[in-house]
């Protein structure tokens, strides 16, 4: 394959679940050589509800791509000794696991940057490696909670609501990807490497810095409210045919844009609305905003909300419509773009996966099938530390490599 | 101070939320950001402001750390003075309309004949190439059309946005990304790159996690509130005084997890029934099992019930609102939120980097006036006070 981005960067990766996952498989997409070092058995999510009995579960195959396995007791003090010499030949370790693990290991970036001083360590925790909630268990929904996503989701006159792209998760382990990176680069002028800490409260707090505004404004927190966009007509989730729970198109129309406006009443038949007083501007339209909501919605709810988005994509409206997860492996335009990627899974068979989220013009990112458990010890433990099959078969046979 | 992306310059020709997210990362990284604005300022800075000619709070939550210059772009003296910008850049970020860039000639030909070191990364909301390409976006249409929308909300309620910036910031973060894959690999070939990122595809990417279900029974994920299918208790429980956000989130993953918990809401036997030791099995429970946790949570604030719960070993979260978040101890103690001084807006408090590397500190600094730094930044192109007094005459900086 030709040279991509990040050819050359070894991780050994001790992720687990999500957060940590997503963040070495999107390096591995970049061509970084991800070596997943697993326990003996294989890492904990492989078996997280899994949808045939004793397969890789799909919640392992979504975060496990591009990547090699390697199985190994760490545990085990010769475990660790192995871990160590593949760190001296390693340039990333990335580690997800509970607050003190590590430490417990013996694995800490202290011991770690004594056998290799250019390693980069990065070390994702729900709430960083101090202050008070430091000791505190995280999973993506408690990330949620306490960096204010869900304060602001959800209707007004309802409970808060968590988002249900996994922000907390997902967004901690593409921040800790970016992180690594700089790291990386840095290390190319200084010959040193460092500890990367990303804590996923953190990462909530600034995927929604944007909402923070109201708080700025009157001191106060910044309320629920649904899906209007206050002060914009349209501006919402309108209801589309037949009527199912996904069937709706979310509709924009920028306010301070009257061009847009006129486009959207040429778009859904209502010409007539440009010289309606109702509609002078943006403040008269919200004003009036039940009745005109009224005449939008009897637009939408007799078309597709396919229909309505093409309609208004084409008339330069920002309009989308609410795809459900089994439309969107479908949609045309992922499809088109070659965003979703079939692989060919050992065990599981054909499986179409989001593939890489960032096109880069001069590093292709394949999606590789997810390994099983160990896939890769013997050809790794060859390749990085010079181990023939006999001195592989010996450490299986003591229990090592499970 | 050391930093890792010490000396590299990006050209900032971003507006909003989706470019400004990836800068100002770019840009706590140590990267040297010069935001390049109309000379009325990008419409992130003026038509979201509450104030009108005040730079707006949006504003200086997504451009901190960045030098600010104004250029018009559409005169031919802005023109030559932004081809000799580039020709000292690394990077180029934009997230302007659909087809844009192309119309001002700033294609990624012309870029790449001026400068082939350049890597030049835009953040679309469908991105080039399918049916979608020409269609404009924004936060909400993204989410709408990722799936983020139909699994957020309540199982009797309507697809609900996400008041996160999933696909704006979301976005950006993944541009940052592929901007330091760049340079990585330009380090190698010498030679520069086109970098691409589509919202539709970053909110995707946000949750994946969630196409498991869709694989195993061919159906979409349903709504579901705040609880789970697969796993009880995970719910939000009301907590004292009742206020619109006084809930804390209790998730049990593990039966270590599910026992404490029973012990501490004073229903030890439960977590010794082994009908109860599995998250799956107890969702056959799980309305007995919120009233449980309800009736506890209802006797403290969130904050008792997180330092409770939390403190032992059951994964708890407060439900903060905005002001919360801001005034926060942890994030404080961390040094997440600091307080920087803006010399119109005052003090204020401002969501640090949540990206911690201990060779390369973060130095906050605020978000720039409009042009605050013209003269620093073309000085440097050789331009003298006489020149840019003329530039600003005639509207052209």
């Amino acid at each position: 394959m030709a040279d991509r981005a990040l050819t050359g960067m070894r991780i050994l990766d001790l992720t687990q679940f999500e957060a940590g996952t997503t963040c070495t498989q999107f390096l591995g997409w970049l061509g970084a050589d991800v070596i997943k070092i697993e326990p003996p058995g294989g890492e904990q999510s492989r078996r997280n509800r899994p949808e045939v009995p004793g397969l890789d579960a799909m919640f392992f195959l979504v975060f496990n791509a591009n990547k090699r396995s390697v199985t190994l007791d760490l545990k085990h003090p010769d475990g660790r000794a192995l871990f160590l010499r593949l760190a001296e030949r390693a340039d990333v370790v990335v580690e997800n696991f509970a607050p003190g693990l590590m430490e417990k290991l013996g694995l800490d970036y202290e011991r770690l940057r004594a056998v290799n001083p250019r390693l980069i360590m990065a070390r994702i925790k729900g709430f960083g490696l101090s202050g008070p909630y430091h000791e505190y268990k995280s999973f993506d929904m408690i990330a949620q909670a306490t960096g204010g996503v869900m304060s602001v989701t959800g209707f007004e006159d309802r409970e808060p609501v968590r988002c249900g792209a996994a922000i907390g998760d997902t967004g901690t382990g593409i921040h800790t990807a970016a992180a690594i990176m700089a790291a990386y680069i840095q290390r190319q002028r200084t010959g040193r490497g460092q500890l990367v800490e990303v804590a996923m409260q953190e990462v909530v707090a600034n995927l929604v810095r944007g909402r923070f505004v109201d708080h700025y404004r009157d001191g106060r927190p910044s309320r629920r409210r649904g899906n209007e966009i206050t002060g914009g007509v349209p501006g919402g989730a309108y209801p589309c045919a037949p009527g199912g729970l996904n069937d709706y198109a979310y509709i924009y129309v920028q306010t301070m844009n009257q061009d847009m406006w006129r486009a959207f009443v040429a778009a859904i038949g209502r010409e007539d609305l440009v010289a309606d007083p109702r509609c002078a501007d943006a403040r008269t339209r919200w004003e009036h905003r039940d009745a005109l909501n009224e005449i939008i919605v009897a637009w939408t709810r007799t078309r597709t909300k396919h229909e309505v988005m093409a309609a208004l994509g084409k008339a330069g409206v920002p309009c989308g419509a609410v795809l459900d997860t089994g439309e969107l492996l479908d949609d045309p335009h992922l499809n088109a773009r070659g965003q979703v990627h079939t692989i060919d899974h050992a065990t599981r068979g054909r499986l179409r996966l989001p593939g890489c989220p960032v096109r880069l013009s001069a590093s292709e990112a394949p999606t590789t099938p997810p390994p099983l458990a160990g896939e890769h010890t013997a050809e790794v433990l060859g390749e990085v530390l010079g181990l023939s099959a006999r001195d592989v078969g010996e450490l299986r046979a003591r229990g090592l490599l499970g | 101070m050391p930093k890792a992306l010490a000396g590299i310059r990006v050209l900032d020709l971003t507006q909003y939320e989706a470019g400004p997210s990836c800068t100002q990362m770019l840009a706590w990284l140590g990267a040297d950001v010069v935001k390049i604005e109309p000379p009325a300022g990008e419409p992130g800075r003026t038509a979201l402001s509450d104030q009108r000619g005040e730079d707006a709070w949006f504003f200086l939550l997504l451009n901190s750390g960045k030098k600010g210059v104004t250029l018009n772009l559409k005169s031919p003296r802005g023109r030559t003075m932004f081809e000799r910008l580039v020709t000292t850049a690394d990077v180029l970020v934009e997230n302007m309309g659909p087809g844009a860039m192309d119309r001002l000639g700033l294609g990624w030909e012309a870029l790449r004949r001026l400068n082939p070191r350049l890597i030049a990364a835009s953040v679309k909301g469908f991105g080039g190439g399918g049916p979608y390409a020409d269609y404009k976006s924004f936060e909400w249409i993204a989410q709408a059309m990722a799936g983020a929308m139909s699994m957020t909300g309540a199982p009797d309620g309507p697809p609900t946005k996400a008041i996160g910036g999933l696909a704006d910031t979301g976005a950006g973060l993944h541009t940052a990304i592929g901007i330091l894959a760049a340079l990585v690999q330009r380090q190698a070939t010498g030679v520069g790159q086109q970098v691409e990122v589509a919202q539709q595809e970053a909110v995707v990417n946000l949750l994946r996690i969630h196409l498991r279900d869709t694989y195993a029974t061919g159906k979409p994920v349903p709504r579901q509130g705040n609880r789970s299918v697969n796993a009880a208790p995970s719910n939000i429980y009301r907590c004292r005084p009742f206020g619109p956000n006084d809930y804390v989130f209790v998730h049990c993953a593990t039966v270590e997890m599910w026992k404490t918990l029973t012990k501490i809401v004073g229903r030890p036997e439960l977590g010794d029934d082994p009908g109860y030791a599995d998250r799956r099995d107890r969702v056959k429970y799980i309305d007995a099992i919120d009233d449980m946790i309800e009736a506890w949570t209802e006797k403290r604030t969130k904050q008792e019930a997180l330092e409770i719960l939390a403190g032992a070993g059951v994964p708890c979260g407060a439900v903060l609102d905005s002001t919360e978040v801001l005034s926060d101890p942890h994030l404080r103690a961390r040094g997440m939120i600091v307080e920087l001084e803006h010399p119109r807006r005052g003090r204020y408090p401002m969501p640090a980097n949540p990206v911690r590397l201990s060779d390369s500190p973060t130095e906050m600094v605020r978000a720039p006036l409009l042009g605050e730094h013209n003269a620093e930044v073309y000085g440097a192109l050789g331009y003298g006070e006489a020149e840019l007094d003329a530039l600003r005459r005639d509207g052209v900086i």
